[in-house]
């Protein structure tokens, strides 16, 4: 059994310079108290760090290790930190020692430091392998999460409920192994193998009779097949877990990286509007030129307008000038009374008027002002024209809109410039290479199942094949046959017992794990309709009321319930047991839930340490609750914001 | 009988004005550029006169298929002799004003401005 | 616990299958340093012995 000794911190978390806590060695409770933000989470984390050589922060995401050292620390740069677990496991002494060494003068990031790890066990300083051979057999980090206890982490046991999940199934191999169910699985194999190799001793004993020698050759032909497929279905077997590893990697490093996922997607989004609109742009533009064409009559126009009234004016008196001259010449020359141009009648008074107002011309003005007119028409008509060409409104209406598009392109370029530097320290061609390959791993997946699938249809095919041969080599075989058919026999049972021996076991183990999941239940619970918890494949567990119904939905609280129960059943039948170490177990519990459960505490595991804060858990509650199972307490005393320390509170 | 032009140049001096008023993306060809360039000479009431050292750039065919061009310059130049040597002036005085000095002309400005 | 189950199931519905047989396969994958190889030869003289026995 695992029992915590001591935990040494330098510079870790909060936990400025050297520091030491040791645990309670007699069976019992320690608590460690501190208000939010002290270090109760980095003490938990130290434990983690000194196992495994991580540690979590929220939300279950790996925290980077450049943001473990002191700050305080690291503000006069030193930089690093280490951490010393002692132990006893087995009847041995350990001390694991991790440290974390900047390579650098000013780390900036993981890349910059080293970690190392020794084991020393019982003085002796173990090997490399041998201590990743101890640790793992020790504690191993499938497993840690029913020991290192924290409250936040509870979407785990959410996943447990749902066996489907490819955390669940993970999850509920890892509590199998930690209740011994490998052993039998590995017996198991054992008679399957043995009887395996008894059944092809059999078709080559059958090879040698020549009655028996055809079925011996279809039987030794359908063994060599089978191994075959055996041998590959073990492949796919392999290869499927280490694509689910891989799914489940990948998912965390996506979801890590979701937002700067979902900013690349936007910056993606901006780049291609950006790039319709410039199209736009260069459409616009080219139109614009075009119109431009005419945009000197627009400049002119005004100009143009006053040129062409006064020329309007000038070509009506030079109009007048010249058929005045005309209706005069035609009235001389044909001695008529009427005028020739629209026929009326021109009195005496009319003409004599005509007769002064052409008494300055002469012929020869006349022509002038003939070919004036002539001009002056020519240049009404260009004027004219120029100004049908003034298309000035238009011509405004383009510029502006190419004015908008240049704004909103620009604004956009700027998103996509703010983006860029969020994204800086995001390599984006790993991002982008991390959905790719997840997506690539989800399909292999997929096909992999399927193969694998076919290639378990063909050993059941192969299996039935063989034994109907086996059948008809039973009826006719002789004495040579005799002897490896009882051995073949006594395997095929052995088989048998272990197959039967495993549904067996693990029915038991479930239902003792239920059982005493509800044990604890039922001294935590403070709902007196509760009647008891229904485990199911994966060691989820739900409520059951009193009626029988079920309660399938349950509030965060319940949960941390029913996840202490879960953690208390498996360490009551577990043959690997440790200690408890619970971060903020009461945080969403009331009053008559945290009475129960520290109550309750003892009955859970042998070694049991707590890290909370007052209003979570008065020490006058604990100590009166507890009593004489209460064995330390600790606090965390603030010395400035980034500096606590470790003290232990002497009553 | 006219001793007019027959054909219309940019001065080497104007030669780079003329081609920012281009750079500025808004005209199609450099004829229109000058166009406009004459027009705003035209709108500012430069004085009638020539310029002289014009490297020849286009045939006043070219520039005038019509013959409308030069009439419009005799509206509003009455007494000009030499109306396509004077459409010449008008141009080169233009886009030195234009883009002479200035490093973006402002077209938009010219032609929108209500002053 | 482990060990009385398969007990069970062995003197219940297998009783002809040596006791010492499932014992010495279940050692094995508990804490056994011995190959894989080693414990099969050792098994299948447990089961000659056992059958020559039977007769």
């Amino acid at each position: 059994m695992l029992v915590l000794k001591a935990l040494t911190l330098e510079n870790f978390g909060p936990f400025k310079g050297r520091q030491r806590v040791e645990f309670a060695q007699d069976d019992g409770v320690m608590i460690i108290y501190g208000e939010n933000m002290r270090g109760k989470t980095s003490l938990l984390n130290a434990v983690r760090f000194a196992f495994f050589g991580r540690v979590i922060g929220r939300g279950s995401k790996a925290t980077s290790i450049h943001e473990i050292g002191n700050w305080e620390e690291a503000a006069v740069g030193k930089y690093g930190f280490q951490v010393e677990l002692e132990f006893s496991s087995g009847g041995h002494d350990y001390k694991l020692t991790r440290t974390c060494r900047a390579r650098v003068t000013t780390p900036t990031s993981d890349a910059d430091y080293q970690v190392d790890h020794f084991l020393e066990c019982d003085g002796d300083v173990l090997g490399p392998e041998q201590t990743s051979t101890e640790l793992a057999r020790i504690l191993p980090e499938q497993i840690s999460r029913f020991f290192l206890f924290d409250g936040e982490l509870l979407q785990e046991y959410e996943d447990l409920l749902s066996s489907e999940s490819d955390m669940g199934r993970r999850i509920s191999e890892a509590i199998e192994r930690i209740l011994g169910v490998p052993v039998l699985t590995s017996s198991r194999a054992t008679a399957l193998r043995m009887k395996e190799r008894s059944e092809k001793r059999e078709a080559t004993a059958a090879q040698s009779d020549q009655k028996t020698r055809e079925y011996g050759n279809q039987l030794a032909d359908l063994h060599a097949q089978r191994d075959v497929l055996k041998a590959d279905a073990a492949k796919l077997k392999t290869d499927l877990d280490g694509l689910r590893t891989k799914k489940a990697t990948l998912e965390e490093a996506l979801k890590r990286k979701e937002r700067y996922a979902s900013l690349m997607e936007k910056k993606d989004g901006l780049e291609r509007l950006v790039s319709e609109q410039t199209e736009r742009l260069d459409t616009k533009r080219q139109e614009l030129a075009a119109g431009m064409a005419s945009a000197w009559c627009t400049l002119l126009a005004p100009q143009m307008r006053d040129a062409a009234r006064r020329l309007e004016t000038h070509r009506e008196a030079l109009e007048a000038t010249v058929t005045r001259w005309k209706v005069l010449q035609e009235l001389k020359a044909s001695a008529t009374h009427s005028c020739p141009t629209c026929l009326q009648k021109i009195t005496a008074e009319a003409r004599a008027a005509l007769e002064e107002a052409a008494s300055g011309d002469d012929e020869a003005g006349v022509q002038e002002a003939r070919e004036e007119l002539e001009r002056v028409r020519r240049r009404l008509s260009a004027l004219s024209r120029f100004l049908d060409d003034d298309r000035g409104d238009t011509l405004k209406i383009r510029w502006e809109a190419i004015d908008e598009l240049e704004v909103d392109i620009a604004d956009k370029k700027g998103q996509i410039t703010e983006i860029n530097k969020q994204l800086e320290t995001v390599d984006e061609a790993s991002l982008r290479k991390d959905k790719t390959e997840y997506e690539q791993t989800v399909r292999a997946i997929d096909t992999t199942e399927r193969t694998l699938t076919d290639c378990e249809e063909k050993l059941a095919d192969n299996k039935t094949g063989a034994e109907r041969i086996q059948k008809r080599l039973d009826r006719l075989g002789g004495n040579d046959l005799q002897g490896e058919r009882a051995r073949r026999s006594l395997y095929a049972k052995v088989h048998e017992l272990f197959d039967e021996a495993v549904s067996a076991y693990r029915d038991q183990l479930r239902r003792r794990v239920e059982a005493d999941a509800t044990k604890h239940f039922r001294a935590l619970t403070t709902e007196p309709d509760y009647r008891s918890l229904l485990i199911n494949d994966s060691y989820g567990l739900t409520i059951v009321h009193k009626d029988g119904s079920l309660i399938p939905v349950r509030s965060a609280g319940a949960e941390h319930v029913v996840a202490l129960c879960l953690v208390g059943a498996l360490q009551n039948n577990a043959p690997l047991q440790g200690p408890i170490i619970i971060d903020s177990p009461f945080g969403r519990l009331d009053r008559g839930h945290t009475t129960n459960i520290v109550r309750a505490l003892p009955t859970m595991a042998k070694q049991v340490m707590l890290l909370v804060y007052e209003d979570e858990l008065p020490a006058g509650l604990a100590r009166t609750e507890l009593k004489g199972q209460l064995k330390s307490e600790w606090i965390l005393v603030r010395r400035s914001a980034r500096h606590t320390e470790l003290a232990e509170r002497k009553s | 009988m006219s001793n007019d032009k027959k054909t219309i140049g940019i001065t080497k001096a104007n030669y780079s004005a003329l081609q920012k008023l281009l750079q500025t993306g808004q005209f199609a060809s450099e004829l229109d550029a000058a166009k406009f360039a004459m027009a705003f000479a035209a709108r500012n009431e430069v004085p009638a006169g020539r310029t002289n050292g014009a490297d020849t750039k286009w045939n006043v065919g070219s520039v005038d298929p019509s013959g409308d061009l030069r009439e419009m310059v005799l509206t509003l130049y009455p007494d000009a002799r030499e109306p396509y040597r004077l459409m010449e002036h008008l141009m080169n005085e233009g886009i030195r004003s234009l883009a002479g000095d200035a490093k973006n002309p402002d077209v938009f400005g010219v032609l929108f401005s209500t002053d | 616990m482990l060990l009385n189950t398969v007990e069970q199931i062995r003197s219940e519905k297998f009783a002809d299958v040596p006791k010492e047989l499932v014992r010495r396969i279940l050692l094995h994958h508990t804490d056994s340093a011995a190959s894989e190889t080693d414990m099969m030869r050792s098994l299948e003289q447990l089961v000659n012995e056992h059958l020559n026995e039977q007769g």
